[in-house]
């Protein structure tokens, strides 16, 4: 009798041991989806977080609420210098007007420096940290 | 008189391009996706033989336009120094901080697509709408902003008139605002050998693989002999 106890909290302990290594293996997969907000214009222009923590693999949308803007590398590919991982591929929306949605998917670790091409000289820059 | 008679009839094409752009489906401040596509182009790259200069211009080249212009490193220039090589034109002022920074960009994106092999052959001229403002060396302070003083690229300005007729001829519209500011068109547009206009890229942001594949083999058709 004793002996079917420890028995089944041998098994208890193992089953809820997998069970935690299993839920941690899909955490570790799953991504999330997050949003910044690109508004304004001219001096006024903004990406709403500027700054923004993720985890690698997670997607980044950008959301235009105003005006005209890019989310652009700052990259070699884009005249300018590299600001984002060396490992990660440079990338440039293009025009995104109001209503737009532009995602990036952050597949490496390390930070990326991003701008907007018609407002870079305002300020208008922005950061993703890919931890 | 031969060049007058012509000029008048290229400004009357680009007059009719004008009227075309205003039909639907034209665009003021077109916007597009942009695509990064980076096919390779694998073409051999020798020696751009020069046109012969005996020929006469043909009727639709630009070139035909002999007003003076003077670039971003403060040289006088006329546009049919081009003659020979394949150029990318783009209209832009420096002041814009809407879309003129991205037509810019779509030059570059253009210039970058050309296999790099030819690319040295083609030349980048971005001829500013503001006269007044875009003096040359307010426009060396663009091209070095934006890391484009390169050998191949000139950013030019001329006469409010010498604007007026190329934009004409390119079918470019644009006006100055009470504020200062323009409204235009947007074009990249590419010139062949010869001057005349190849491809047009219309709006923002377009695919410009399709252009580059132009270019290259209007270089490799250069190299012919």
């Amino acid at each position: 009798m004793k002996r079917g106890l420890k028995s089944n909290l041998k098994f208890g302990a193992m089953a809820l041991l997998l069970a935690f290594v299993l839920c941690g293996r899909v955490d570790a997969m799953a991504t999330d989806t997050l949003t910044v907000v690109v508004a304004g214009s001219m001096e006024d222009a903004r990406f709403v977080p500027d700054r923004l923590t993720v985890q690698t693999g997670d997607v980044v949308r950008f959301d235009v609420r105003e005006g005209i803007h890019t989310v652009t590398a700052y990259h070699p590919d884009n005249r300018r210098d590299l600001g984002i991982p060396e490992q990660a591929n440079s990338f440039d929306s293009g025009p995104l007007t109001v209503g737009d949605i532009w995602y990036l998917t952050v597949s490496v670790n390390g930070v990326y420096n991003y701008f907007c091409i018609p407002h870079e000289s305002m300020g208008h820059t922005g950061q993703i940290i890919a931890e | 008189m031969i060049r007058y008679i012509n000029i008048i009839k290229i400004i009357g094409l680009g007059a009719l391009g004008a009227l075309m752009s205003l039909l639907p489906g034209s665009e003021l401040h077109g916007q597009g996706q942009g695509s990064e596509g980076m096919q390779g182009h694998s073409h051999q790259h020798h020696n751009q033989s020069e046109m012969a200069a005996a020929e006469p211009l043909d009727d639709h080249s630009v070139y035909q336009l002999d007003r003076e212009w003077t670039d971003h490193r403060g040289e006088d220039l006329q546009l049919d120094r081009f003659l020979g090589k394949p150029v990318i034109l783009v209209m832009f002022y420096g002041s814009c901080r809407e879309v003129c920074p991205i037509l810019i960009q779509d030059s570059w994106r253009l210039y970058r697509e050309v296999d790099e092999r030819v690319r040295d052959s083609v030349s980048v001229v971005a001829v500013t709408f503001d006269t007044e403002r875009d003096t040359p060396e307010v426009l060396m302070e663009y091209a070095e902003k934006e890391r484009l003083n390169l050998s191949n690229w000139y950013f030019v300005t001329s006469t409010p008139r010498a604007v007026r007729e190329l934009a004409t001829v390119l079918g470019v519209q644009y006006r100055k605002r009470s504020d200062g500011m323009y409204d235009h068109s947007n074009l990249v547009a590419v010139l062949d050998q010869r001057g005349v206009v190849a491809t047009r890229i219309e709006g923002l942001g377009r695919p410009v693989e399709e252009a580059a594949g132009e270019i290259e083999q209007m270089v490799q058709a250069g190299q012919s002999p």
